[in-house]
C-alpha cells in the first residue's frame, strides 16, 4: 500500500479527565478495539475514522491519562514510551492530539510543553471550551497558538460537531514523515520549576484569566494549603470535631441509655423470673443495648466526615498530609485507602488497588487497621466516660480531649510501623501525590441527610443482626451450666464463658486485665465493639439484686483500675482483634502470609502498648 | 419450663445465624449452593426451593463483620459528565 494512503498514526494525550475519551469517541463513533498493552495489565482503546474532506484514513490511539512524561503509574510510563516508540510492536504516532481542558489549563500545558519538546507534530485541542466561555475563562486563542507554535483548536467533546474544528486542521496540515524513537531524560527539579514558569509566562502572555470566584478561591486556597496555616486548620478541624463527639453527644446518649435502662426493667418485671428473662434483660437488652447508646457518637462523627467531604476539604487534606506520608515513605495515594480506614480497615485496604507500586500497596494495607475505625469509638467511649471526669480544660473538654489523643496515637503508630516498613521488607521510592482538587462548594444538605441515614442503617442492621446473634450466644455460655449446689459468688463464674475467661485470664493478667475483659476480646474478634456488648452482658450477668438495672458505665467504674482502663484503651489503639480485617487482606494479597504478618506485629504492638501502660500507671498510681 | 424452650430456639437460631455470618464467603455460597441444589433436586415445597434460592443469593452478598462496606456489591457507577474520562 503506497505510503499515502496508510492510516495515519493518531493519539490523543492529555491529563486524566480532560475528556480524551469522549473526543476519542466523537472522533471514531466508537468504533473501537479494546485490548490490554503487551505484558501489562493497562487497557489500549484504539479506533479508525476517515477525514471528511480528502478521505485520509486515521488510525486513533487514545492514550493513558497523564500529567507529565515523568511517569509515577504504570499507565503514565505506557503513554511516555508509547510517544517515544519504546513499546515493541507499537510504531510512534505520526501526530499527536493533546487534549487540554480549556477550564484548566495552568494544569494541562505543562504536559504540552513536554510534547512540544519532544518534537513530535503536535495539536492541542482545547476541550470544554463552551463550558470555558460559560465560566467567564478568558483566552486570546490566536496569541497561545503563536506562544506555543502549534495549531490549537477548541473542541466540545460532548456535542455533534464539537469535533469539526479538530478535522480541519487535521487534514489541511500536511502528512509529516517518519521519525525515529526519540530520546528522552526525566527533568531535574529545576527543569520542572523551569517548565511550571514558561506555563505562567505563556498563559498571561494569551490574556488568560480566571472568573473572579476561581481567584478568590484560589485565594483560599493559599490560606487553607499554606505550609503552616494549613496543617493548624487541620489540626484544628479535627479538635473541634473530636469536642463536638463528645459534647453534642451527651444528651442524646443519656437519653438512649435511659431508654434501655427502663425497657430492661420493664421487661424484667413483665416476665416471671427464668432463662427467657435473663436472656432478654441480660444478654439481649444489656449486651446490644450497650452498644446502641453509641449512636449519637458515631453519627456526629460521621456528620462532620460527610460535611468535609461534602464541602471539597479533604481533597486539601490529602495534600497537606502528603508531606507528612511522603516523610516516612508513604505513597501520597495512600491518603485516601487510610482515610477511608476510619471508618472501617475493610474498604480502605480494598482503596488500596489504586496504588500501582505492590510495595507502597503492601505498607498501606498493613498500617490500614491502625487507623481508627468507628467500631473502636464505642470502646473509647466507653472507658473515657468511665474513666475520664467531663470538666474542661480551658475552653476544652477532657473526655474529647482524651478521644482526639487516642485518634491521634493510631496515626502516630501508622506512620512509625510505616517508617519501619519502608526502611527495611518494603523499600521502594517516594511518588508524589498528584490530584485535582475540587471547588469548595457548601454542602448539600439532601447528600448530608442520606449518608448520615445509610450509616444509621447500617449500624442498627449491625447491632440487630450480628451483634445481637453474638450476645445471645454469650448469654447462653455465661448462664450454663448452672453452678453446683452450694457454690458461691455470681453463677457466670462457673460457666462456660466463667472457664473460658479464667484460662484467657493467665495471658492477660500481665497487662491488667481481668477474666471479664479477657472474655470480652473474644467475641471482640469478630467486630471490635461487640467487646462493649460482651462487656455488657458479663457484668450483667456477674450483678445480683438492684445492681441488675444499672448501665455499664458505672459499673466498670467500679469494677476496674484506672491502670486497667488506661492499658484497654492503649490495647484498642493496635486493637488486633478483627477477623474481616485480616480476611480482606488475605484476598487483597491473595496469600495468607500478610495477614498473619499483619495479627503477629499487631498483637505484640497492642500486648507491649498495654504492659507499658499498665505497668507505668500502677507505678504511678500506687 | 417454657421459657428455657424459647431460650433454647432463640439461642441455637442465634448460633446458627452467627456460624452463617461469620464463616468465610467462599465457603458459605457453596454451602448455599449445595443447599439450594439439593432442595430442588428432591422437588420439595415451593416456599423451601425459594427459601433456599433466597439463601444462596444471601450467600452472595459480602455479609461478614465489617459494618462499613456494603452487603451488596456496589452497581457500576455512571459517569456525571459524558466528557469526561
Amino acid at each position: 500500500m503506497p505510503a499515502a494512503l496508510e492510516p495515519m498514526r493518531l493519539a490523543l494525550v492529555g491529563v486524566p479527565n480532560c475528556g480524551k475519551t469522549a473526543l476519542f469517541n466523537r472522533l471514531t463513533g466508537s468504533r473501537q478495539k479494546v485490548a490490554n498493552y503487551a505484558g501489562v495489565t493497562v487497557e489500549r482503546k484504539e479506533g479508525s475514522f476517515v477525514g471528511p474532506s480528502r478521505g485520509q484514513r486515521y488510525r486513533l490511539l487514545d492514550l493513558p491519562g497523564a500529567y507529565s512524561l515523568t511517569p509515577t503509574t504504570l499507565d503514565e510510563a505506557i503513554t511516555r514510551d508509547c510517544l517515544l516508540g519504546r513499546l515493541a510492536g507499537e510504531a510512534p504516532p505520526e501526530r499527536v492530539v493533546c487534549v487540554a481542558d480549556a477550564t484548566n489549563l495552568r494544569l494541562n500545558l505543562r504536559l504540552v510543553l513536554e510534547l512540544r519538546d519532544l518534537g513530535t507534530p503536535l495539536i492541542v485541542a482545547l476541550n470544554m471550551s463552551d463550558l470555558a466561555r460559560d465560566r467567564g475563562f478568558q483566552l486570546d486563542r490566536g496569541r497561545l497558538e503563536q506562544e506555543l507554535g502549534v495549531p490549537v483548536v477548541e473542541t466540545v467533546a460532548i456535542r455533534d460537531g464539537g469535533e469539526r474544528e479538530l478535522l480541519e486542521v487535521l487534514e489541511t496540515l500536511p502528512r509529516p514523515p517518519s521519525r525515529p524513537a526519540v530520546e528522552w531524560a526525566d527533568p531535574t527539579f529545576e527543569q520542572i520549576q523551569q517548565t511550571q514558569r514558561e506555563v505562567r509566562r505563556i498563559l498571561s502572555a494569551a490574556g488568560y484569566a480566571e472568573p473572579a470566584r476561581r481567584r478568590a478561591l484560589r485565594r483560599m486556597d493559599a490560606i487553607v494549603m499554606h505550609p503552616v496555616a494549613g496543617p493548624a486548620i487541620l489540626a484544628a478541624l479535627l479538635f473541634f470535631v473530636f469536642q463536638a463527639v463528645f459534647s453534642w453527644a451527651a444528651v442524646p446518649m443519656s437519653l438512649v441509655d435511659s431508654g434501655i435502662t427502663r425497657l430492661g426493667v420493664a421487661l424484667h418485671d413483665a416476665l416471671p423470673p427464668g432463662a427467657l428473662n435473663s436472656l432478654l434483660v441480660d444478654g439481649v437488652i444489656a449486651g446490644a443495648g450497650s452498644v446502641l447508646v453509641f449512636l449519637p457518637q458515631i453519627m456526629i462523627l460521621f456528620f462532620f466526615i460527610l460535611l468535609l467531604e461534602d464541602s471539597g476539604y479533604l481533597p486539601r487534606a490529602a495534600y497537606l498530609l502528603d508531606r507528612m506520608m511522603g516523610s516516612v515513605g508513604l505513597s501520597g495515594r495512600a491518603f485516601i485507602p487510610l482515610l477511608s480506614s476510619f471508618a472501617c480497615a475493610v474498604p480502605g485496604i480494598m482503596a488500596t488497588r489504586t496504588i500501582p507500586n505492590v510495595r507502597d500497596r503492601l505498607a498501606t494495607i498493613m498500617i490500614a487497621p491502625l487507623m481508627t475505625c468507628s467500631a473502636r469509638l464505642p470502646v473509647y467511649a466507653l472507658i473515657i466516660a468511665a474513666f475520664v471526669p467531663s470538666q474542661r480544660v480551658g475552653a476544652f473538654n477532657l473526655q474529647g480531649l482524651v478521644l482526639f489523643a487516642l485518634y491521634a496515637a493510631g496515626i502516630v503508630a501508622a506512620m512509625l510501623v510505616a517508617w519501619g516498613l519502608k526502611r527495611t521488607a518494603l523499600r521502594a521510592t517516594y511518588h508524589p501525590l498528584l490530584l485535582e482538587l475540587p471547588e469548595y462548594k457548601w454542602p448539600n444538605m439532601r447528600n448530608l441527610l442520606l449518608g448520615l441515614w445509610e450509616r444509621l442503617r447500617i449500624f442498627l442492621q449491625r447491632v440487630g443482626t450480628i451483634i445481637l446473634a453474638l450476645m445471645i450466644v454469650l448469654w447462653f455460655l455465661s448462664s450454663y451450666p448452672a453452678p453446683p449446689l452450694g457454690a458461691e459468688g455470681p453463677a457466670i463464674q462457673h460457666s462456660f464463658a466463667g472457664m473460658i475467661g479464667r484460662a484467657l485470664e493467665h495471658v492477660f493478667a500481665p497487662i491488667g486485665f481481668n477474666w471479664q475483659i479477657s472474655l470480652a476480646l473474644v467475641p471482640g474478634l469478630a467486630a471490635r465493639e461487640v467487646a462493649v456488648g460482651a462487656l455488657g452482658t458479663v457484668y450483667s450477668l456477674s450483678s445480683t439484686g438492684d445492681d441488675v438495672a444499672a448501665t455499664l458505665v458505672p459499673m466498670i467504674a467500679k469494677s476496674w483500675s484506672l491502670a486497667t482502663a488506661l492499658s484497654l484503651l492503649a490495647w484498642y489503639v493496635f486493637a488486633p482483634q478483627c477477623l474481616s480485617t485480616l480476611v480482606v487482606v488475605k484476598r487483597e494479597t491473595n496469600s495468607w502470609r500478610y495477614p498473619l504478618i499483619m495479627a503477629g506485629y499487631l498483637f505484640a504492638l497492642a500486648y507491649l502498648a498495654a504492659f507499658v501502660t499498665f505497668r507505668v500507671a500502677s507505678a504511678l498510681l500506687a | 419450663m417454657w421459657q428455657t424452650v424459647v431460650a433454647g430456639l432463640i439461642v441455637l437460631v442465634a448460633a446458627v445465624y452467627g456460624l452463617w455470618a461469620l464463616m468465610p464467603a467462599a465457603f458459605r455460597l457453596m454451602l448455599a449452593q449445595r443447599l439450594a441444589a439439593a432442595v430442588r433436586r428432591t422437588g420439595r415445597t415451593r416456599w423451601l426451593v425459594r427459601a433456599t434460592a433466597a439463601l444462596e443469593l444471601a450467600a452472595r452478598r459480602n455479609a461478614g463483620g465489617c459494618s462499613e462496606c456494603s452487603a451488596v456489591p456496589a452497581e457500576p457507577g455512571r459517569p456525571k459528565r459524558p466528557d469526561k474520562d
